[in-house]
């Protein structure tokens, strides 16, 4: 309930921002149309309406799916963003595994054996890898893997290679977060009454630590890395420029710099859904983790 | 334990409190790493014209692309040369000053974006933590809104709108970059609610506002650092990146996004242009949250996430 108002919101800015941002008329009309042509386009698409009742069209639309005609490439914006969605996709979600699969682990280490060196490396790393700006983390990928050695391939989207660098320039950052969550969540578990006796009853270490204390000990984790995923699944539009990988963020960027508002409008409103779908996805995982949740 | 302690002890532990704090500060190490980078960092952006005597501005087109000397050691380059230590850009500019004075700024966006968020979201927190009920409902459904709206997004449609500028940039993400200000200062607010200074407050008369100016405000102080210490750091990174997809801060100024941007091109050639400012850009970042987790260790030992 909350998320579909949310949504509205976002709608309402959107609209806001994007219609503030330039006369659509004149931008469909190109640069070298007449004050005539541009009036004659503004009364076809009804810009010369008052903006409520182009917000309440607009809106009737969005809702049936139709963010209109991007005006770049003359056919409907929501084709152009679909279009480009698979390569967002497995870039994100290679990205997001990637994250989970480093991250996990290696908070789990640290956590069960705090302020030994292992623990210390791993925050240590954090802390590093907090700083790089990931831009820049792509570009020195870049200068040593494409340009020095020539094993990757600089830019494109067309081979399974074009996706090495991104996945791991986007993942690397979301690393030190998860890191953290999934260390601290083991510190405080392992300290807990139902760890002791799992202890006194025997069980082997493997199994209290992956059955018994990683199922309490992620709940933090689950809501951040929805929220993480959200990110990566919305296409990081730095990301995507930097190797010109055919996905959203490299299609918003373009959008914006080319004036192509409905475009935009659509990939705010499908990443702000993302984040709603996935946020209300985490809390469902928590309560199936975490059975106390579920009387809330 | 006695109930009626002598007052000498007490001294004597209020002393030994206070000193502790002191030491506390002074002897957490990687606190006083992110403490002395960036006031070495300040100090440098601050004084810029003294510690160089280049131009940044300046194009000199005979002595272009000159390496950083280290290439003189290494590759055994010829034109690189003390004058330009770091080497010069492009358009004959000399790195290092550039470096130097796009420390300025990251610096002046990161402090100017932290107050304006810090203000937005301290007054939602506050707000929604202090009174709860519907205002708490109302403001966390903002919150929500603007967690589902994708910054970078966001922030280049609006720069598109205004012409990408230092003041824009910083506008743009002061009005975005508010939501952890207002998510930690309503927690740490309810905690804050609930002791029982505050209800003797209450007690006495106390109005809303002066219970907030003189009772909450002084408790919050701690998380508040912690969080714009964050904050300034991811606003440094944005405003890199905005700058960097040529929709921030604009040329000729030597932000450190803007001259990565600048050099990329210069991959095949020259790539120790786009080494540098990254190592700017690293070393300012991770100063920063060096010096915002030693202040977390230090006031609050219990509350590493």
């Amino acid at each position: 309930m909350v998320g579909i108002l949310v949504l509205m919101a976002v709608a309402v800015i959107t609209f806001a921002l994007t219609n503030a941002a330039i006369d659509p008329a004149s931008a469909i009309a190109g640069d070298s149309a007449s004050a005539q042509d541009i009036q004659t386009i503004r009364e076809l698409y009804g810009f010369d309406r008052p903006l409520y009742m182009q917000f309440a069209s607009w809106a009737q639309d969005m809702v049936a799916g139709d963010f209109g005609q991007s005006y770049r490439q003359r056919r409907p914006a929501i084709d152009v963003v679909l279009e480009r969605l698979p390569v967002t996709m497995t870039l994100g979600l290679t990205a997001f595994l990637l994250a989970l699969v480093v991250a996990i682990p290696l908070g789990i280490v640290a956590g069960l054996r705090p302020n030994s060196w292992i623990d210390r490396l791993a925050l240590g790393f954090a802390v590093l890898g907090q700083a790089i700006p990931n831009f820049w983390f792509a570009l020195m990928g870049m200068v040593i893997f494409s340009v020095n050695l020539q094993i990757l391939p600089v830019s494109g989207s067309e081979s399974w290679q074009n996706f090495v660098l991104p996945s791991i320039a986007l993942a690397y950052y979301a690393v030190p977060t998860m890191m953290r969550l999934t260390r601290a969540g083991i510190i405080d578990v392992m300290q807990s009454d139902y760890i002791r006796t799992a202890r006194a009853k025997g069980l082997r270490p493997a199994k209290i630590v992956l059955k018994h204390a990683l199922r309490n000990a992620i709940l933090p984790l689950v809501s951040v890395a929805a929220v993480q995923l959200g990110m990566m699944l919305g296409g990081s539009v730095v990301i995507e420029t930097i190797f010109a990988m055919q996905g959203i963020g490299y299609l918003a960027w373009e959008s914006i710099t080319m004036s192509d508002p409905p475009v935009v409008q659509a990939i705010v409103l499908i990443v702000a859904s993302f984040y709603v779908l996935l946020t209300f996805a985490a809390d469902i995982i928590n309560a199936w983790l975490d059975p106390r949740l579920r009387a809330r | 334990m006695t109930l009626t302690g002598t007052t000498l002890e007490d001294k004597l532990t209020a002393v030994n409190r206070r000193r502790s704090v002191v030491s506390r500060y002074l002897g957490h190490r990687s606190l006083m790493i992110g403490a002395g980078g960036l006031s070495l960092l300040l100090l440098l952006a601050i004084f810029a014209p003294l510690v160089t005597w280049h131009d940044p501005y300046l194009q000199d087109l005979a002595n272009r692309r000159i390496p950083p000397i280290w290439h003189a050691w290494f590759y055994g380059n010829d034109k690189a040369v003390w004058t330009h230590l770091l080497g010069t850009d492009p358009l004959g500019r000399d790195y290092f000053t550039r470096l130097v004075y796009g420390a300025r700024i990251s610096l002046f966006v990161g402090f100017s974006v932290v107050l304006i968020s810090s203000i937005i979201g301290t007054t939602l927190g506050i707000l929604a933590g202090y009174f709860g009920g519907r205002i708490d409902t109302f403001i966390s459904f903002i919150v929500t809104t603007r967690l589902a709206m994708p910054v970078v997004l966001v922030a280049l449609a609006v720069v598109a709108i205004f012409d990408g500028s230092l003041q824009v940039v910083i506008l743009v993400l002061g009005f975005l970059l508010w939501d952890r200000f207002a998510v930690v200062m309503r927690s740490v607010t309810l905690q804050v609610k609930s002791q029982e200074y505050v209800a003797a407050a209450k007690a006495v008369g106390c109005s809303n506002l002066r219970i907030i100016m003189t009772e909450i405000m002084p408790n919050i102080a701690n998380s508040l650092i912690i969080v714009a210490s964050i904050e300034m750091a991811v606003a440094i990174l944005y405003e890199a990146s905005l700058s960097f997809l040529g929709l921030g801060v604009q040329p000729p100024l030597p932000s450190w996004g803007l001259m990565l941007a600048e050099a990329r091109p210069e991959i095949f050639f020259a790539a120790w242009m786009i080494t540098l400012p990254g190592i700017a850009l690293f070393m300012l970042v991770l100063f920063i949250n060096l010096l915002g987790d030693g202040i977390r260790d230090v006031t609050a030992p219990g509350g590493r996430a």
